[in-house]
């Protein structure tokens, strides 16, 4: 084979592979469909973390703001609710609103700029203090206690003793300690949780009118949804993702996806998918005579084992 | 003949490269490739950040970013799904109220002279 010949198919194999990528690159490239907010350009990406900060305000809705800001990188999250902070100090809200904002973050992980940490003392109240102390049930604080006394962390929602003193701030050197770990009065869908998560159940729903689909529920060990738990439907070619709890009237732990005809689907959960069901395919449901073929939808509840 | 095969194992070499093994990286999207239930909450966040800021403005260019033309449509076409599917009475609500103001704010179409 001449030299000649050589770059001649050569250059043919190139343009081939230039064609074969502008057609695919350029022409046809990967459908955008199914993305999440994590994905989204910087500017809307901080304004999902904005929106979803302003909606906690408004509902306290601890749950759905952790399944919203969920899979978002802690430190946009911790920049814009610093600023939304900020924006909210010059406006001259309230502290309980500031408070609410600074709880957000901490239940998140989020580290806040210290100088939003006096948002956590009590606030002298312009009201006589009880006499007896009042146990409070605000999930995270800071309490300031005597200097004289040595500092110890104790869970919230442990009321405090009888001989504690009857206002926090009546030493005149207070030390501020912070109140760690966090706790919340709901279950964390933490990494433990993900891992013991097993299906429980598998119903098939047959209703008329219903397009096709999988529906996923996620427990904890006594029977309540989990917000905020990524989960996976899988299948050859191809994937979808969606976080528990962006339906709340179906249930904190409730995640739907669409699904289709004789398609071999796995269900994951957690950022690797560790697949807990396989080989789901939809089912026709029982019909009776001279009524149209129907076809079956899934329910899987998934529990903690 | 042998030139014809070059072209189509580049071909095919390249469609391999840029459909699997190096598709076309989305990051940066809009909120409008959002998948179904993010891009609802989406709306309903839109819509209670609304009654928090009280800032219409902001409302109708967030909800531009799905539809530039009609900013209230997919607003108005949550609601009737959300109704449909007995969704939280407190975010059709807050969807009502935002529709709502939009649709006040917007100027009436001029009528047509008679002729």
């Amino acid at each position: 084979m001449g030299s000649a010949r050589r770059i001649i198919l050569l250059l043919a194999f190139i343009a081939g592979l230039a064609l074969g990528l502008l057609y695919t690159w350029v022409i046809e490239p990967v459908e955008l469909v199914n993305t999440y907010p994590a994905l989204m350009r910087s500017d809307y990406r901080r304004d999902w973390i904005r929106l979803a900060a302003l909606s906690y305000l408004a509902d306290a809705d601890l749950e759905r703001a952790r399944a919203r800001l969920q899979g978002m990188d802690r430190q946009y999250i911790a920049g814009e609710l610093d600023a939304l902070l900020e924006e909210r100090t010059t406006a001259g809200r309230p502290a309980s609103e500031l408070r609410r904002l600074t709880v957000l973050a901490q239940t998140l992980g989020v580290p806040l700029p210290a100088r939003w940490s006096y948002l956590h003392t009590l606030l002298p109240s312009p009201t006589p203090m009880p006499a007896t102390p009042t146990p409070t049930s605000t999930p995270t604080r800071l309490m300031t206690v005597p200097a004289s006394r040595t500092p110890s962390v104790t869970s919230t929602s442990t009321p405090p003793a009888p001989t504690q003193p009857a206002s926090p701030l009546a030493s005149p050197t207070p030390v501020t300690i912070a109140m760690t770990p966090l706790h919340t009065p709901t279950p964390t869908p933490t990494p433990p949780l993900i891992s013991r998560l097993r299906p429980v159940e598998q119903t098939l729903i047959c209703e008329q009118g219903l397009p096709p689909h999988i529906e996923v529920v996620v427990q904890d060990e006594r029977g309540r949804g989990v917000s905020g738990v990524e989960v996976w439907l899988l299948w050859p070619g191809g994937a979808d993702r969606a976080v528990s709890g962006l339906k709340p009237w179906k249930g904190a732990g409730y995640v739907d996806f669409n699904a289709g005809w004789d398609v071999p689907y796995s269900i994951g959960v957690g950022k690797l998918g560790l697949p807990l069901v396989n080989n789901l395919k939809l089912k026709p449901c029982p019909t009776g005579e001279g009524q149209p073929p129907l076809i079956g939808s899934w329910h899987i509840l998934l529990k903690p084992q | 003949m042998t030139i014809a095969a070059c072209l189509i194992a580049g071909a095919a070499l390249g469609v391999a490269i840029g459909w699997w093994l190096w598709p076309v990286e989305y990051v940066n999207t809009t909120p409008d490739t959002l998948r179904r239930d993010y891009l609802d909450d989406y709306i309903v966040m839109v819509a209670t950040a609304y009654e928090v800021e009280s800032n219409l403005d902001r409302a109708r260019e967030r909800l531009r970013l799905l539809n530039p033309t009609e900013p209230e449509a997919p607003l108005a076409e949550l609601v009737e799904r959300l109704v449909a599917a007995g969704g939280s009475p407190t975010d059709i609500a807050r969807l009502n109220r935002l529709l709502d103001a939009l649709r006040a704010a917007s100027p009436l179409p001029t009528p047509a002279p008679l002729k």
